[in-house]
C-alpha cells in the first residue's frame, strides 16, 4: 500500500482508513505520511518560493534567504499542524476512557491529510487566479470542514477501540 | 483491505501534485526576472500602485515610479498586522517630511487599505500610502516585513533592507540627495 493510496482511502474511506490507522502495526506511521504530505505540498505548490529562495541564498548569502524559506514553510505547514494539534486534543477528548493519545494523534493526522490535499488545489489555483479574501475563506472553511468530517470518523473508530 | 477506489484516489492525488508542480514550472520559466533577488545597482521594476483614499478606496489612477524620475524614491513594503513596520513608519514619516519634495516615499500596503488608511489618519501620518494591488512584493522579492528599496533619481535600486535597519534607509537616501 503505498503512501498515495493509503492518502486517496483517507478522502473516499475515511472510516476504513482511519481503522487501519488505529489497528497499524507501525504506530507513528500515519505522522509520517502527513509530514510526507506537507513535504510534497511545500515542493509542488511552493516551488517559486523555493526557487526565489536559493536564488537568494547564491547571491546573497543563506541568512537572507531564510525569510522566504520560513515563509514558504510557514504557508504550506502552518494551518495542517494547527488543525492536527486540535484534532488531537478532540479526537482524545471524546474517546473517553478509550483514550489512547498516540493513536489519537495518528487519527488526527489522518484528518488532516484532507486539508492538506485542500491547501494544494487552493493553492494551485491560487497561482491561476488571485482568491481574494472571499476565496481564501472559502478555502479554510472547506479545508477545516473536510477535516472536521474526517474527525468525526476518527472519533468514532477511537471510541470503540479495544482498551 | 484496500479498494480500487482508494487505489485510484490515491492516483488522483498523485495526478493533482503533479499538475500542480507543473503549472509552478511554467510559471518559474515565464517569470525568471520576479524570482532574481532585487539588488542594489539594478534597474527598479516598474510599479503602479493605486493611493489609498478615505474608507480604503483604491484611486483608479496609479502612482508610478516613472512620475517620480528625478526624485529619490523609498518604497515602504509594510502590513496592518506587522510590529516592526508600525515602529519603523513615524520614523519614515519624519524623515519624509525633513526631505520634502525631493524624496518621494511610497508606503505600499500589502494586507488590508481600509485599516491601513485608518492607522494613517490616526497617526497622522504624511507620506503616501498606496496598496499592493497586484504583485509589487513578489516582483520586488518581499519575503518578511518590514522591506524597503531606495531607488536613486535615475530608477536605479540603492539599497535593499528586509527587517530592521537602524538609519539604514535614511543614510542611503542622505548620500544619494548629497550626490550631484
Amino acid at each position: 500500500m503505498t503512501f498515495f493510496t493509503r492518502w486517496g482511502q483517507a478522502l473516499i474511506a475515511p472510516r476504513a482508513a482511519m481503522a487501519r490507522a488505529d489497528d497499524d502495526p507501525l504506530p507513528g506511521r500515519p505522522a509520517s505520511d502527513l509530514m510526507r504530505a506537507l513535504a510534497l505540498v511545500l515542493v509542488v505548490a511552493h516551488t517559486r518560493e523555493l526557487v526565489a529562495a536559493g536564488w537568494i541564498a547564491t547571491r546573497l548569502g543563506v541568512k537572507a534567504a531564510l525569510p522566504a524559506l520560513t515563509s514558504a514553510i510557514a504557508a504550506t505547514a502552518t494551518w495542517p499542524l494547527v488543525f492536527t494539534l486540535v484534532a488531537t486534543l478532540v479526537i482524545t477528548t471524546a474517546a473517553g476512557r478509550r483514550r489512547a493519545l498516540g493513536r489519537d494523534a495518528d487519527l488526527a493526522c489522518v484528518a488532516a491529510l484532507a486539508p492538506t490535499l485542500v491547501a494544494l488545489v487552493a493553492s494551485t489555483i491560487g497561482k491561476l487566479v488571485p482568491l481574494g479574501a472571499v476565496g481564501r475563506a472559502v478555502v479554510l472553511a472547506v479545508a477545516l470542514g473536510a477535516g472536521a468530517v474526517l474527525a468525526v470518523h476518527a472519533i468514532v473508530v477511537a471510541r470503540r477501540r479495544t482498551p | 483491505m484496500i479498494g480500487v477506489g482508494s487505489q485510484r484516489a490515491g492516483w488522483a492525488v498523485l495526478a493533482i501534485a503533479a499538475l500542480a508542480l507543473a503549472i509552478n514550472i511554467v510559471w518559474i520559466v515565464s517569470h525568471l526576472d520576479w524570482l532574481r533577488p532585487l539588488e542594489s545597482g539594478q534597474v527598479a521594476p516598474p510599479l503602479a500602485l493605486p493611493r489609498i483614499g478615505a474608507g480604503g478606496a483604491l484611486s483608479a489612477e496609479p502612482v508610478t515610479l516613472e512620475a517620480a524620475r528625478g526624485k529619490v524614491v523609498v518604497v515602504e513594503f509594510w502590513a496592518t498586522w506587522c510590529g516592526p513596520c508600525l515602529q519603523a513608519l513615524p520614523a519614515v514619516d519624519r524623515a519624509a517630511r525633513d526631505w520634502g519634495d525631493r524624496v518621494e516615499v511610497l508606503a505600499v500596503n500589502v494586507d488590508d487599505p481600509a485599516r491601513a488608511r485608518a492607522l494613517f489618519d490616526e497617526r497622522g501620518w504624511s507620506i503616501t500610502l498606496v496598496a499592493d494591488a497586484g504583485d509589487a512584493a513578489a516582483r520586488y522579492g518581499v519575503h518578511s516585513l518590514p522591506h524597503t528599496v531606495v531607488i536613486d533619481r535615475a530608477g536605479v535600486v540603492r539599497l535593499v533592507v528586509s527587517g530592521r535597519r537602524a538609519g539604514a534607509v535614511e543614510g542611503a537616501v542622505e548620500r544619494l540627495l548629497a550626490a550631484p
